[in-house]
């Protein structure tokens, strides 16, 4: 029923599932740099004084943070967006929950559809992301390297791969917690008049 | 037909508009015995959508009880609420309500897997039901790809699939012609003869509620007749000279008015009339006939429809007033 109903809003989802795939392409990519900096800085700081060392570890710190932030900030718009395809599609379809209700569907079975729904928009998203994420990142090791000529040893860890994913399914499905919960707690007799 | 399925005990029911409160139903007494079919009548706006929404507790009353065997509706939880409309009442709807994305077959199958009921069941279930409202080989299509009493009778087989006592029925037939109405009504009373279900159908058609057992008329949130059907033949004859009627005062509206124009249009051609006057009815005259005409039969189609019903509803409520109710 969810694929079924995605189908039917096939732009809107679609908009929907490529801002997620947008934020975890980033998060992937992001999750690799991060990963493979930390390495050559501990590769580094083995081989400085331990003032030195200290110094660039304050770098690469901040350099983190700055590459969380950015990862989170495309989390958070592409969580908006999920909430706000699942807002109009709540207000689209309050007849239909309204007649959910009518025929004994209780509060926890109309939460189940539109969290699934919401959910299974996540893993689509996830799933494209982690694809293209790592191709991404692939992709600019490989011209680094040829263009600077240096050997960068960056991989794309399986590690990074599932947190982006996981961390798509369950913003995804905690962004679409809260228009899931107002389709559950329509009044019945509002949610039929609505035509 | 012993017990009674259905009661309600002084039913108030209030909507608040802001600061307007509206009294939709004031004091509704019903006893409704197991195997009955009941058509609730009565002009729009008397209430009885929102009776049946407090009998099938889709709605709570603001005053008075509906007990339902020997549960009272007020006093039970949403959740309670929820599980009776699954288990024990079925509801059919004027605009079908069927969901969309849904083929006829998997709408039947809702409320039975709503209830946690096996797949394989679930399909003999719901084809078995099909079959039954006449829709065999149909189960694959949208409802979009069905008509309109096709929609209307995997509604019915929906609101059949966990078996309730009781349907509601909100206008089944407001939308269809004649003879889906008929096959529709057939359906329903086949039902109630062959699975015993008791049925309550709020309806403006005389000849649905011929094929009651029980008629009940409202009127500004009250009953004010509670009496057995008309007969099959009565209900048609009614139909026949209510619509006989509506067309003649339609007529003699349409002639009265032609007449007056012709009266005005004599006036302005004459010879007293400024000259610029006699030349702009010339040019207007054919519209302005026309849109008369229309409108006076519009207008005589409102008022043919209408003022039957108020009559026989003041005489109601005269007999009601002078005598006292019988339901007191």
């Amino acid at each position: 029923m969810a694929a079924r109903n995605l189908r039917r809003r096939r732009v809107r989802s679609a908009l929907t599932i490529s801002g997620i795939v947008v934020g975890v392409t980033l998060i992937v990519a992001l999750a690799s740099i991060s990963e493979s900096l930390n390495s050559a800085v501990d590769m580094a700081a083995s081989e400085m004084s331990a003032e030195q060392a200290a110094g660039l570890g304050e770098v690469s710190k901040s350099v983190n943070m700055f590459l969380a932030g950015i990862g989170g900030v495309a989390l958070l718009i592409a969580g908006l967006g999920i909430m706000n395809t699942m807002m109009i599609s709540v207000a689209e379809r309050k007849r239909e929950i309204g007649i959910m209700k009518a025929i004994g569907a209780g509060k926890r079975r109309i939460m189940q559809v539109f969290l699934l729904e919401s959910a299974v928009q996540g893993m689509i998203g996830g799933a494209a992301g982690c694809l293209l994420g790592s191709g991404l990142t692939k992709t600019v090791a490989l011209l680094l390297s040829i263009s600077r000529n240096v050997e960068i040893d960056m991989g794309v860890s399986f590690r990074s791969v599932a947190l982006a994913f996981l961390v798509a399914l369950i913003s995804a499905m905690l962004w679409g917690a809260y228009p899931s919960w107002r389709a559950s707690s329509l009044k019945t007799v509002e949610a039929l008049r609505n035509e | 037909m012993s017990r009674p399925l259905l009661t309600t005990t002084q039913l108030w029911k209030a909507y608040r508009n802001g600061k307007v409160e509206s009294w939709i139903l004031k004091g509704i007494d019903l006893q409704i015995m197991q195997g009955e079919i009941l058509a609730v009548m009565g002009p729009s706006g008397c209430g009885k959508t929102t009776l049946l929404n407090l009998l099938g507790g889709l709605d709570r009353p603001t005053w008075g009880a509906v007990i339902v065997g020997n549960r009272i509706l007020a006093s039970m939880k949403d959740a309670e609420l929820t599980r009776l409309r699954l288990t024990e009442i079925g509801f059919v709807f004027q605009a079908y309500n069927l969901i969309p994305t849904l083929t006829a077959i998997e709408n039947v199958e809702l409320p039975l897997s709503i209830l946690g009921i096996h797949n394989r069941q679930k399909f003999v279930r719901a084809s078995w039901l099909l079959g039954l409202v006449g829709l065999a080989g149909k189960e694959d299509h949208l409802p979009c790809e069905l008509s309109g009493g096709e929609q209307q009778r995997v509604a019915i087989a929906r609101a059949l699939a966990n078996n309730p006592p009781v349907i509601l029925a909100d206008e089944p037939t407001g939308n269809l012609d004649t003879s889906n109405s008929a096959q529709i009504m057939k359906t329903f009373s086949d039902l109630n003869r062959e699975l015993g279900q008791t049925l309550i159908v709020v309806t403006h058609d005389p000849t649905v509620a011929a094929s009651a057992t029980r008629v009940v008329q409202m009127m500004d949130g009250r009953i004010v007749e509670d009496c057995l059907p008309y007969s099959k033949d009565v209900a048609t004859k009614l139909l026949a000279d209510h619509e006989k009627m509506t067309r003649q005062r339609a007529e003699a509206v349409t002639r009265m008015l032609d007449a007056s124009i012709v009266r005005e249009g004599s006036e302005w051609t004459s010879e007293k009339a400024p000259r610029n006057r006699t030349q702009a009815p010339a040019i207007s005259s054919p519209h302005t006939v026309d849109d008369m005409r229309d409108f006076a039969q519009e207008w005589a189609l409102y008022l043919g429809s209408v003022r039957p019903w108020l009559q026989v509803r003041n005489q109601a409520i005269d007999k009601r007033l002078r005598w006292g109710s019988k339901h007191d």
